[in-house]
């Protein structure tokens, strides 16, 4: 009985030193981004519905926008959709409809900004890395792209203001041997950070000072499974 | 080891179930989408739909995800609900969880003040939930 609860607390101490000594450690470092200007090609802008549906990601959104610039204030999504498509018909064509530039002034917002999510190519993976019960094993690189697109609307002209495509390629490095060391590209958010950036010195190039009003949607493509915003950007 | 006996064990049962029935169970927050133009219409006047299986469905075109919403509210009438549902084989296989994604695409009509809600594994996917009856799907158009 004593001799089994001493294998026992054996057992586990082995297994806590293991897990103290054949340690792995996580170093994050944002890839270098690119944000430019797309051209925009409106002929599909019939092919693409702008929605409020995604609530946590456009709430977010406007979260990281307010810190960007304190100034920048969010209207309500349900009223500026209920301001802009009084009818229904929530496609963008309708939206940049000359007959509704009037509508669209007198919507509570200055800006729209149509918000895409970021989109990450297939990794690209070599070598091999393994992490066991005891240590990890091996080296790897694992390549990842990731693209956001957003599109800025002029509500007082009714014109798209601009089209803003961030991209990153960023790669994960990892080599261990007992001890682990990876460096992990976070491309994602700093594709998300970079666009978001951009989007903000946009509108504070057209618009230097005071309180900006902006009214976020995201787009969904009508009979297709492209991403809905590659539908009228180059 | 010590055995809890008697009136301690009765005790103790007794702390427990106490504690269970007082803690604070919040409901997970209701998040209606509304899916239709102009100001949000009174429950008796649209056809509320709960995604209920389906984690993400796409109705009349428009996506809906459990993350961000628990029900749709729509205008009486035909509507177009895509969703992916999880297909078994025969009864054991759906007994076993056992089976293959497969998009399931079906037009229904719908009435104001009706509430329904989607259903996985089913023949009959969409129930109506203030009649107890299953609602008959129309075959698919696009849009």
């Amino acid at each position: 009985m004593r001799r089994s609860r001493v294998r026992r607390v054996g057992r586990i101490g082995w297994l806590l030193a293991v897990g103290l000594v054949a340690a792995c450690v996580v170093v994050p470092y944002s890839p270098p981004t690119e944000s430019s200007s797309t051209p925009v090609r409106l002929e599909h802008a019939d092919r693409v519905l702008l929605t409020v549906g995604p609530r946590q990601f456009l709430e977010d959104t406007s979260d990281a926008l307010r810190r960007r610039d304190r100034d920048i204030e969010i209207v309500d999504s349900f009223t500026f959709r209920g301001a802009v498509f009084p009818e229904g018909d929530w496609r963008l064509s309708r939206l940049l409809d000359p007959e509704r530039h009037a509508l669209l002034a007198a919507s509570g917002a200055d800006y729209l900004v149509v918000v895409g999510p970021v989109l990450t190519g297939a990794p690209d993976e070599r070598g091999l890395f393994v992490g066991t019960a005891y240590g990890f094993y091996g080296a790897g690189t694992n390549t990842t792209q990731g693209s956001a697109l957003m599109l800025i609307v002029d509500l007082a002209r009714g014109e798209i203001l601009d089209a803003l495509r961030t991209r990153a390629e960023g790669t994960d490095v990892a080599v261990g041997f007992f001890y682990g060391l990876i460096v992990h590209a976070t491309t994602e958010s700093s594709v998300r950070r970079a666009c978001l950036d951009s989007v903000v010195e946009t509108l504070r190039r057209v618009h230097p000072d005071g309180r900006l009003r902006l009214a976020l949607m995201a787009a969904e493509p009508i009979g297709s499974s492209e991403y809905a915003l590659s539908l009228i950007t180059e | 080891m010590r055995r809890i006996d008697g009136w301690r064990s009765r005790v103790a049962v007794l702390v427990l179930a106490a504690v269970g029935a007082t803690s604070c169970v919040s409901p997970p927050e209701r998040q209606s989408y509304p899916l239709y133009p102009g100001p949000p219409q009174p429950l008796a006047e649209v056809a509320v739909l709960r995604l209920g299986d389906a984690k993400v469905a796409r109705i009349d075109g428009l996506t809906a995800a459990q993350g961000d919403w628990t029900e749709v509210h729509l205008l009486p009438g035909r509507h177009r609900i895509e969703w992916t549902d999880r297909y078994a084989e025969d009864a054991a296989a759906q007994a076993r969880l056992e089976g293959r994604d497969e998009i399931r695409q079906i037009v229904v009509d719908l009435e104001a003040g009706h509430t329904y809600s989607l259903r996985s594994r089913h023949w009959d996917a969409v129930i109506d939930e203030t009649t107890g009856r299953p609602v008959p799907a129309l075959p698919w158009t696009e849009l």
